[in-house]
């Protein structure tokens, strides 16, 4: 009898260590990464890979600088698009269309750029950052057991975040954004090939999956490299005055 | 502490033992949505939000809660993971991304399906909280107190096919976290409708309902039919009476004037069925119209608007809407053009012209207040029956559906999709069985409800009517709603019908002969159809009753033949007809008299046969899957808890004797073990919690096709059907296992072009990828996983990440090489973004797996209808190869150019004016420059600059002219490429001629000065970027 009672106390016991709260998940997440004074104490990220669908592999470099400093450089066909953000406004050269001049970024990817560009990831400091984001119990990913957190912005975009029930690591993204024709955009992104950078998990691989009539369809973001606190210019961040030269 | 671990380790290990694969397993294998939808299906309930009314809600039948941001044009599915079946939808006007979903239909017709409870969205239909009232079965209203959106009034009519305490008028007060039930009368009413005073939400309206089905009649109405009115919110009750029917009611629909809530209408069903008006919030009522089109099947078309502007004005849904003016005393069509049978209406508030219709055809639009309609195309959600399937290739899919006829379409298109156009209606009413004449490919065969068969010739599309009659002195004959109606496997030329006898037919159905006698109970009880109904008669077939509802012939002996009747009979005779054997008493722990939905006869054994045993009309939802092995001597069931609801079908994998598919009321359920054990193929795989009524495996192609009855039709293809049939226990117990995958054939590439719209389904053609299929015990989230694909010389063409969940993983390999390199220019060159695919033939694969490194191969084959030959398909590969390398040199040489150029400017630029090499850059710089403008278009800003191209633009789009067709490039392309050449020689001559006349000579005065030299990069350095 005492034995069971051990066991019930056992069990319940092991219950509640799995009941989670937002912040417990939130804490554990960024423990799991290596811990939030570690993610706070980097300054910069540089990552280069490929994006890469159907056999399609396009080379790109990312730069990320505090505060919310971010720069994509994609080149292909010898041509490189420039996807900036200077923490407050983004632009963007297109030489695939046949500019080379800077031109302000869309909206719809300005609010998109802006909420990557955080280094911290969205959950530091959330409410701080106008996010309201709640925990919506465990929820069983692609056969594997998460706890999901939903994120709501001050615009109302909902974004649904995935956590491996064992690591705590991010499993799954789902962004839900309104866009500025009305319409609302779904997309999926699954992180995987976590590897450790400077004492930071991150992963190496990124799918980003979109639907159309039931049907998925997939590309990729391989990370070959990324490097912490390298020295960036600010200046790289800025919209330039007029177009780069790298199509001449 | 030790035997407490053992304890603990023996507790899981019993379950492991259990059950050794669930859901999960089924990973990337996913189901294909062909639809059609061309007809829509039956669309139960409709809410908008009145201040956005582009953001609309909507309630299937059976097909799950859709949402529409763009006023209809376009819709998502919302509500896959949970009940299809919905009755109620209810906005929070206030918290507009606040919705709640009362599921079960309560247009309780006869095929109507079953619900679970109430649900709730705060985030839009994002994520959903189930919030109680589970045994309700079913939803008719959900109301929101105008004051307080966490008080909800829910009207219940409650189960449909028994008596149950769960019905009635349900409260919360606190979001649902609680119910009470505030108004009850009894076991057999529950609430059918519910109208909450918009200015007073104390006040509430109840239209209490007596009904009841049975497996062969429906009764509507009794004495706990009546009209209640609360005004303290459902604390206490009185039932209306002043000016109300005095004798039985039966079902009511009520509506409160948004305009003036003091007005109020309802449809009152009794023996003189009418519309009745109150003026004093239902304390006093008058009977005003009595047309036909407003008490037509009460039970089925029970709603009444009110126009939210003006009080005179009201609608009545019914065979066809119908709309008074004059306060309901007058009635005239405001149907349109729309589908008949109407459910629900939404009205916008803001401008009473706009409204949303939902039909047994779908969701229909209408601008003008019911004048002409508009449907939307681009909710698949029919409810079929049936499906079946033909030889031609691609083959076709046929099948009938609820109230939108019986059609036939092709199952993938060499195209991009399969379009609403390329479907084809075969006969009118509701469709079932439907199949093509085995012998002649220009005929099909349908059904009409209660056994009016058709002929349907395909080229003309005439219909010819084919029902067997009863002869001087026969009884009549007896014909379910769905009949069953089928060809012969081993015959051609053979059709059976079921009707109380097995009939067949040799001559298309020119005439029929019996080869039963009755194979029902024939029990006089259940045959009283002509009296159905309750207080309105109502007798469309849907109730007919002792009749045989399945038959199959066995594989293996056309001899033997399987027959299941509606009443619990399973009669087999040996001798095609002869005698027949009734089994039904050998069923011995099954309850008794199921219809029996389905019978499977093996494919392996004569012996063996696989029955599912539906008593959902009786009240039991449970699931009944029996095997026999003694032809039908003793019964094991083979289902259990792991099949959820009532089963519909069972199937037997052509191939794999342990592989077997059941189809239930609530999904499609799969046993990789002869039916030890059962997992749902769920909405991970594309399939939502749907009724799946039928299921039939394509011999030839090996494609699974489900006949879903609310998200119309869906196909598992040879892809994933291929790897179930590997799944043994070994896979599910390995870490890492490869599957067999089928070989990669070149698409055909077809064109079709329609102009720009958004608001049309189009069915899903299969994954067509190169593919590696894989089974993974957990997922991966540390280290590498990616794929490899090697040419015959070992060299690696292009490698690719990919996926790494647990379960079954289907990932596309890159058979492309690299894009070619092609030299910068203001703007893409649009024929050279892809790399040349590896030819056919046979390929090592590479997967790569942290340290582990597993091979397998592909073989990459042309399409067997492909008109190229192999000759065609050489010249154009090496054509490609060629440019390929063109592309590659060129890029190489423009380099160089702009290399030295950059160089020599920057060189320049660091002279003194008077520096007398400064002259010799320049010029060189020059030179270069002009050859560069001669070769590549660098004109910046126009988007067309046909008339401008350069060799650059000239190869990229030589190069994408070959790539983009599969066969022989015609004789000017492969000209070209010569001209090419020889322009792409002259350019290369003339850069070495600039090259030769300066190089040596500047990088000799460099030196000099200890300067450093231009330099050229290698092609090995080049190619590396």
């Amino acid at each position: 009898m005492r034995k069971l009672i051990a066991l019930l106390v056992l069990v319940s016991f092991a219950w509640q260590v799995q009941s989670q709260s937002t912040d417990d998940v939130i804490n554990n997440y960024y423990k799991a990464v290596g811990g939030l004074d570690k993610v706070k104490s980097m300054q910069s990220v540089k990552a280069t890979g490929n994006f890469q669908q159907g056999g399609m592999n396009i080379p790109f470099v990312m730069y990320q600088k505090r505060p919310m400093k971010q720069l994509m450089e994609v080149t292909f066909q010898g041509m490189t698009q420039k996807i900036g953000y200077d923490g407050t406004s983004g632009w963007v050269i297109n030489p695939f269309s046949g500019r080379t001049t800077a031109e302000k970024m869309d909206a719809d990817q300005e609010k998109e750029t802006k909420f990557q560009a955080d280094l911290d990831g969205p959950f530091a400091d959330y409410a701080a950052k106008g996010y309201k984001v709640d925990y919506a119990g465990e929820e069983d990913i692609e056969g594997s057991p998460t706890f999901h957190l939903i994120l709501t912005t001050k615009e109302g975009d909902v974004r649904d975040f995935y956590f491996d029930k064992d690591s705590y690591l991010m499993v799954k993204q789902k962004d839900h954004v309104k866009m500025q024709d009305g319409s609302t955009s779904d997309s999926e992104t699954n992180f995987s090939d976590y590897k450790e950078v400077n004492g930071l998990l991150m992963a190496h691989t990124v799918e980003n999956i979109s639907e159309y009539q039931g049907q998925k369809y997939s590309s990729f973001i391989k990370m070959d490299s990324i490097e912490l606190n390298a020295s960036i210019d600010d200046a790289i961040f800025k919209m330039p005055e007029s177009g780069s030269d790298s199509t001449k | 502490m030790k035997k407490l671990w053992l304890l603990l380790l023996v507790l899981s290990g019993s379950q492991l033992f259990a059950q050794t694969y669930d859901s999960r397993i089924f990973g990337d294998i996913k189901a294909r949505w062909i639809g059609p939808a061309v007809m829509s299906g039956r669309i139960s309930c409709v809410d908008a939000v009145n201040n956005d009314p582009k953001t609309v809600w909507v309630g299937s039948a059976s097909g799950g809660v859709w949402k529409s941001e763009d006023f209809g044009i376009s819709f998502k599915p919302m509500f896959d993971k949970y009940n299809q079946s919905i009755g109620a939808i209810a906005i929070d006007q206030k918290n507009p991304k606040t919705i709640w979903v009362g599921t079960g239909e309560c247009w309780v017709r006869n095929s109507v399906s079953v619900g679970n409870g109430i649900y709730r969205t705060k985030d839009g239909g994002l994520n959903w909280t189930k919030l109680g009232l589970d045994s309700t079965e079913r939803i008719a209203r959900i109301a929101l107190s105008s004051k307080d959106p966490n008080v909800v009034y829910v009207a219940s009519p409650g189960p449909l096919w028994s008596d149950s305490k769960n019905r009635g008028v349900y409260k919360t007060t606190d979001g649902g976290k609680t119910w009470s039930k505030i108004l009850y009368v009894d076991e057999k009413t529950g609430c059918a409708d519910l109208a909450i005073d918009p200015q007073n939400p104390d006040i509430i309206y109840a239209a209490m309902w007596q009904f009841r089905r049975t497996p062969y009649s429906f009764s509507s109405g009794g004495p706990g039919s009546a009209l209640y009115k609360s005004v303290d919110g459902g604390k206490t009750w009185k039932k209306l009476s002043s000016g109300l029917p005095t004798t039985e009611m039966g079902r009511i629909a009520i509506a409160v004037s948004p305009a003036n809530p003091n007005v109020m209408y309802a449809t009152i069903e009794y023996e003189k069925s009418a519309m009745f008006k109150s003026s004093d919030k239902g304390e006093h009522w008058t009977r005003t119209g009595t047309t036909f089109s407003i008490i037509e099947r009460p039970f089925y078309f029970a709603r009444v608007i009110a126009d939210p502007k003006d009080t005179n004005t009201v609608y009545r849904c019914g065979l066809g809407i119908v709309i008074s003016r004059d306060g309901g005393k007058s009635f005239s069509n405001a149907g349109g053009g729309s589908h008949g049978d109407h459910h629900d209406l939404w009205i916008n508030p803001n401008n009473t012209n706009n409204l949303l219709l939902c039909t047994d055809g779908g969701l229909y639009i209408s601008s003008n207040q019911g004048g002409t309609y508009y449907l939307c195309r681009s909710l698949p959600v029919g409810q079929f029956y049936h499906v079946m399937y033909d030889m031609d290739d691609p083959y076709n899919v046929y099948g009938g559906m609820q109230d939108n006829l019986s059609w036939y379409g092709p199952s993938k298109t060499n195209t991009g999709g399969i379009g609403s156009k390329l479907w084809d209606p075969m006969s009118f009413g509701d469709g079932f069985w439907t199949f093509p004449d085995p012998a002649d490919k220009n005929t099909a065969y349908t059904e009409i409800q209660g056994g009016v068969l058709i002929r349907y010739d395909k080229e003309r599309k005439i219909l010819k009517e084919l029902s067997p009659h009863p002869g001087v002195n026969e009884p009549k004959y007896r014909f379910n709603w769905n009949s069953p109606f089928t060809a012969s496997v081993h015959n051609p030329h053979k059709l059976f019908l079921g009707g109380q006898y097995v009939f067949v037919s040799y001559d298309q159905g020119e005439s029929w002969k019996k080869i039963s006698p009755d194979l029902t109970t024939n029990n006089p009880k259940y045959q009283q159809q002509e009296s159905s109904g309750g207080i309105t008669a109502d007798n469309s077939a849907a109730e007919n009753h002792c009749t045989v509802y399945y038959i199959a012939e066995s594989p293996l002996d056309s001899n033997v033949i399987w027959a299941g009747t509606d009443d619990g009979n399973i009669q087999l005779t040996k001798d095609g007809g002869k005698t027949w054997t009734n089994l039904a008493a050998n069923l011995k722990d099954a309850p008794r008299e199921p219809w029996i939905s389905c019978i499977e006869p093996s494919r392996y054994d004569k012996g063996t046969s696989f029955v599912t045993l539906d008593y959902h009309n009786w009240g039991n939802m449970g699931a009944y899957v029996y095997k026999t092995t003694d032809f039908g001597q003793t019964w094991n069931k083979i289902s259990n808890d792991s099949i959820k609801g009532y089963c519909h079908v069972v199937r037997e994998d052509l191939k794999n004797q342990n592989l077997l598919f059941v189809g239930s009321e609530f999904g499609l359920f799969i046993s990789l073990d002869g039916g030890k054990q059962w997992a749902q193929m769920n909405y991970n795989n594309n399939v939502p919690n749907v009724a799946i009524r039928d299921i039939q495996i394509h011999p030839r192609d090996n494609e699974v096709i489900l006949a879903t009855h609310g998200r119309a039709l869906m196909i598992i293809d040879e892809l994933g059907l291929s790897i179930l049939r590997q799944l043994t226990p070994d896979v599910m117990t390995s870490k890492f296992t490869l599957f067999k995958t089928r070989d990669y054939v070149i698409p055909l590439g077809g064109f079709d072009f329609s102009f720009g719209s958004d608001d049309e389904f189009t069915g899903a053609n299969p994954n067509s990828d190169p593919v590696v299929a894989y089974y993974l015990k957990e997922r991966q989230l540390i280290g590498e996983l990616k794929v490899e694909v090697l040419d015959h010389d070992g060299s690696v063409v292009n490698s690719a990440p990919i996926g790494k969940h647990k379960g079954i993983n289907i990932a596309a390999i890159p058979i492309n090489r690299k894009p070619p390199k092609v030299p910068p220019a203001p703007r893409i060159a649009g024929g050279a973004t892809q790399g040349p695919a590896l030819a056919e033939g046979t390929y090592d694969v590479r997967i790569i797996r942290g340290k582990d490194t597993v091979m397998t191969r592909i073989t990459i084959r042309q399409d067997k209808n492909s008109p190229y030959t192999a000759e065609d398909r050489k010249v154009r590969q090496d054509a490609l190869m060629k440019m390929y390398g063109m592309l590659n040199d060129f890029a190489f040489t423009v380099d160089g150019i702009t290399s030295i150029r950059d160089q020599a400017q920057s060189v320049s630029s660091s002279l003194q004016p008077n520096d007398k090499l400064k002259k010799q850059f320049d010029q060189l710089a020059h030179d270069l420059d002009t050859l560069h403008e001669h070769l590549v278009n660098t004109k910046e800003g126009a988007i067309m600059s046909e008339n401008a191209n350069r060799l650059r633009e000239d190869l990229s789009d030589n190069y994408g002219t070959i790539i983009s067709y599969e066969g022989r490039p015609n004789n000017s392309t492969l000209d070209r490429i010569g001209t090419l050449q020889t322009e792409m020689n002259e350019a290369s001559d003339t850069y070495q001629k600039i090259m030769d006349k300066y190089l040596d000579k500047i990088n000799a005065e460099l030196k000099k000065r200890n300067q450093q030299q231009l330099t050229l990069k290698s092609k090995e350095e080049f190619n590396k970027n």
